[in-house]
């Protein structure tokens, strides 16, 4: 069975003074939370869908679940106070739900609604065959590094670089031993699965993401966002 | 939802956009299928008037297409469902202000509707991985049915709508002019659903091979014994030739059905015309009732077989690059009957 884990828990900091987090602001009368949702809900190879979402937002998106008719929404669970607190969270409620070992957990950002259907069913193709895979883009820009935010430090070779994109995807049971390994070490802020995943000493295969599966962190990305939308609105007379 | 849609924004230019699909209230389905067709071609290469082209760019194409319901708060189909979906709308509340009131005479249909639009001509079409629409936009098939030979659903139901053109208690004698696409379908509706024997003039030996169990001839071979029913599939610059054809070819009276776009004005023998006291009608695209019409014809294995051969491939779309190369793959075909299928 395949099922989704939508990380809707981000307090949204980078938004400036909207007074609501990001994945919650509405785009075309609908929350951003619900048309990332509704990608997944329309895949033909998602089964359930869990919600990982602010404590206090809980009963809101139910009560959009069943506005939106979002059928495969099986469980809303809390966030916690990092991104892996957030996702082990979540691990716990597709336990709830009853996902085996070898089920596939595509997790993926609420604040990324255009993710493909081609993307989501990459990785759980690529899963399928690998167990764990992140979905990637090539670097397109060149990457600094600088420790002191003054000099550089190293400039690496931009051909072996990717920026990481979600959804992230793997058998159930290698994502619940790495937070439990995780968890085991102390290792409480690691703000990307793979690497926990990495750390347990499994490989991570690559899926091939897409520019436009950009993620909401900023208002800028949010005006881009809604500029897409109003180019594709222009229609023949 | 934010879907992916792709219009022609220019000649030769095929852009991707992002749209916020709503489907409240409409029937939500996952495009399946689609194919394209010469007209998608045409405002493609931008082989309209400019004028007319400025006005329909930018456009969604494709009006061939076959998709899987997902959603349907309006209660008439099930998630899963097979669905052909139809280009054609007709506002029906305009219908009473119409000054043409020939719509509900079954021969000629709605097609004629002025207020109709049409998807990838006057509305944008079906490129896109999720459409969503009202259910009287959709006839249900068969789930036995590959959906790769229910794409060709439109151009059969237009063949439908030829056939309602036609008396098959009078017409005893039938011709199809053409060896293209619209020729093949024609003969597939005659020969496979109507039953009726017929010959098929064309100018190509490889193309009229496909029609197996109509007799097949060239035009210099023609024996001098008249039709009364003749049916045009040729259309283009071409067009001239196979009307007047047809009518050297037409016993007094017969019934001269045109099916072929000609861009320009053709020249036909009027006088022959008068001499032979024949009808000429056209027909351009189809109705619900045709579309309904093919839903139950595809049931039959001898039609699908029969179709098979016209999917000349499958392509999965996964970029805007890949739709460039099934439109360069359709442009490049003038030798095979079929068309290169796209899927998501």
């Amino acid at each position: 069975m395949n099922i989704a884990l939508i990380l809707a828990a981000g307090t949204g900091s980078r938004m400036g003074n909207a007074d609501k987090p990001k994945q919650f602001l509405n785009v075309y009368n609908k929350p951003l939370l619900v048309h990332t949702i509704e990608a997944f809900e329309v895949n033909d190879h998602i089964e359930k869908i869990v919600i990982v979402t602010n404590k206090d937002y809980i009963d809101q998106v139910k009560v959009w679940c069943k506005q939106y008719d979002l059928t495969k929404v099986r469980n809303v669970v809390a966030g916690g106070d990092s991104r892996q607190i957030s996702v082990y969270n979540g691990l716990q409620g597709l336990q709830a739900i009853g996902a085996a070992d070898d089920d596939i957990i595509v997790i993926h950002d609420a604040a990324r609604p255009l993710v493909s259907q081609s993307i989501i069913d990459s990785n759980i193709e690529a899963c399928q065959k690998f167990g764990a895979v992140d979905t990637v883009i090539p670097a397109s820009d060149t990457i600094i590094r600088s420790i002191d935010k003054k000099q550089i430090k190293e400039i690496q070779n931009r051909s072996e670089l990717y920026q990481g994109q979600t959804p992230q995807t793997f058998k159930f049971s290698i994502i619940k031993d790495a937070h439990e390994f995780a968890k085991k070490n102390h290792d409480s802020d690691t703000t990307d699965d793979c690497k926990l995943v990495i750390k347990m000493g499994l490989d991570v295969y690559l899926v091939e993401g897409s520019k436009l599966n950009f993620k909401i962190t900023t208002f800028d990305d949010l005006m881009m966002l809604k500029a897409l939308l109003k180019l594709g609105k222009s229609e023949v007379l | 939802m934010f879907v992916v849609t792709y219009k022609v924004t220019s000649p030769g230019v095929l852009e991707e956009f992002i749209e916020n699909l709503d489907y409240q209230d409409k029937v939500l389905v996952s495009v399946q299928r689609m194919a394209i067709c010469k007209a998608d071609i045409r405002y493609f290469l931008g082989n309209r008037e400019k004028t007319v082209l400025d006005h329909k760019y930018p456009l969604t194409p494709i009006h061939e297409a076959v998709g899987v319901v997902v959603k349907d708060p309006t209660g008439n189909f099930k998630p899963g469902d097979n669905v052909i979906l139809v280009p054609n709308s007709i506002d029906q509340e305009l219908c009473s202000t119409c000054a043409n009131q020939r719509c509900f005479e079954k021969d000629l249909g709605n097609n004629y509707c002025p207020y109709a639009t049409f998807r990838s001509s006057t509305s944008d079409g079906f490129l896109r991985s999720y459409y969503a629409c009202e259910p009287s936009l959709l006839v249900k098939y068969s789930p036995d049915v590959d959906p790769s030979i229910a794409v060709f659903s439109e151009l059969l139901s237009v063949a439908f709508a030829a056939c309602r053109r036609i008396d098959f208690k009078k017409a005893k004698k039938i011709a199809l002019f053409g060896d293209g696409i619209m020729a093949y379908v024609v003969y597939l509706v005659i020969h496979h659903v109507y039953k009726k024997a017929l010959t098929v003039f064309g100018v190509d030996d490889d193309k009229l091979k496909m029609f197996k169990g109509a007799k097949t001839q060239m035009f210099k071979d023609y024996d001098n014994h008249p039709f009364d029913t003749l049916i045009e599939c040729v259309g283009g610059k071409f067009s001239e030739v196979a009307i007047n054809q047809m009518i050297d070819a037409s016993q007094v009276g017969a019934d001269l059905i045109l099916m072929g776009v000609s861009e320009t004005g053709v020249s036909i023998n009027t006088r022959k015309i008068l001499e032979k006291g024949v009808s000429l009608k056209g027909v351009t695209r189809s109705t619900r009732e045709d579309f309904e019409m093919v839903s139950k014809a595809l049931n039959s294995k001898e039609l699908q077989d029969a179709i098979k051969p016209m999917v000349l491939s499958l392509s999965t779309i996964k970029n805007i690059h890949d739709i460039y190369h099934c439109y360069e793959s359709e442009i490049a075909n003038t030798t095979v009957i079929g068309k290169n299928i796209m899927k998501f």
